[in-house]
């Protein structure tokens, strides 16, 4: 494979990699779980036991 | 890959989201299938032609790579492009984040991989807000699921067959403009409000104004064109919002 292929795959997997980034740009969550606000009921789930019991107590 | 669970395709929501986009799908097929044909033509090659339509999944980024990869443009410069491009899905990400973040990461950034423009528009307009009981989020997801499903095959396939029949189909057909009349579509059918209407003809009067600028930044200044103008309007008039036309 010579270096242009591999130059213009690493390319294509760089775009790849742009349209997840952007597509799932809001997705990622925060440590806190702040993104489980006014989710009252995700409060009992195991993900959101990482997080700090004030998001859920102020809820 | 999520289309394989059985708790989604057994959904009746799955059938009921495929279903709703079968009447596009040719349309998507279209512009998958003359995208397949530029990449070959612009003389990517038949394997990164392949390993573009398999990974990138993304119509119009790929048409705004392809001219920078083949002039051998600096890396960075096709992948901040491409970026630019898709900045109209971080919006898209902003709106359907309450609907899914209750799903594991990965399930999170494979619904965004594999939700498209057709797929967000037909899914927002059915589902207003997002679920709140599990029953409610997994119909919403085996929608979308579904949605999603027949919006990646019809593109894949047609890409795929636009590569090997590339020297067989002439650009001139144009058939990529079907995609654009299928988005047009729909986009007709949701403009239900005068504030709708407003957006609408805001963001297709700024793209056209802003077309000049690099990267495709018209798609980014009309949507922050629209979306700034009708939280305006909302705040001077609210009896704008939910007006019927």
């Amino acid at each position: 494979m010579s270096h242009d292929d591999l130059w213009m795959f690493g390319v294509i997997i760089g775009l790849s990699v742009v349209t997840v980034v952007a597509r799932s740009f809001f997705f990622y969550q925060t440590k806190t779980g702040n993104s489980h606000i006014g989710r009252n009921e995700d409060c009992n789930t195991r993900r959101l036991r990482l997080c700090p019991q004030s998001w859920c107590q102020k809820l | 890959m999520m289309f394989l669970a059985p708790k989604l395709y057994k959904h009746p929501e799955f059938k009921i989201g495929m279903r709703e986009l079968a009447p596009q799908a040719l349309g998507i097929a279209a512009w998958g299938l003359m995208t397949g044909v530029a990449m070959v033509k612009a003389g990517m090659g038949l394997w990164a032609s392949i390993a573009m339509a398999l990974l990138v999944f993304a119509g119009s980024s790929q048409l705004a790579a392809i001219p920078l990869i083949v002039a051998g443009a600096p890396a960075w410069v096709i992948l901040v492009t491409g970026f630019c491009v898709n900045l109209r899905f971080v919006v898209f990400s902003l709106h359907l984040r309450p609907y899914l973040i209750h799903l594991p990461r990965w399930e999170r950034l494979l619904h965004g991989y594999v939700t498209a423009d057709i797929s967000y528009v037909l899914f927002t307009k059915r589902f207003h807000h997002p679920g709140i009981t599990p029953e409610e989020r997994l119909t919403q997801e085996a929608y979308l699921a579904g949605n999603d499903c027949l919006n990646w095959v019809s593109w894949m396939v047609a890409s795929l067959l636009g590569i090997a029949l590339a020297n067989f189909i002439p650009p001139s057909w144009g058939l990529g403009f079907a995609g654009i009349l299928c988005l047009l579509g729909i986009q007709c059918s949701l403009a239900s409000t005068r504030l709708r209407m407003v957006s609408s003809a805001v963001a297709g009067i700024a793209a056209v104004i802003a077309y000049a600028l690099p990267l495709r930044l018209n798609i980014v200044v009309a949507i922050a064109a629209a979306v700034i103008l009708c939280l305006c309007l909302e705040r001077i008039k609210p009896r704008i919002q939910g007006t019927p036309a």
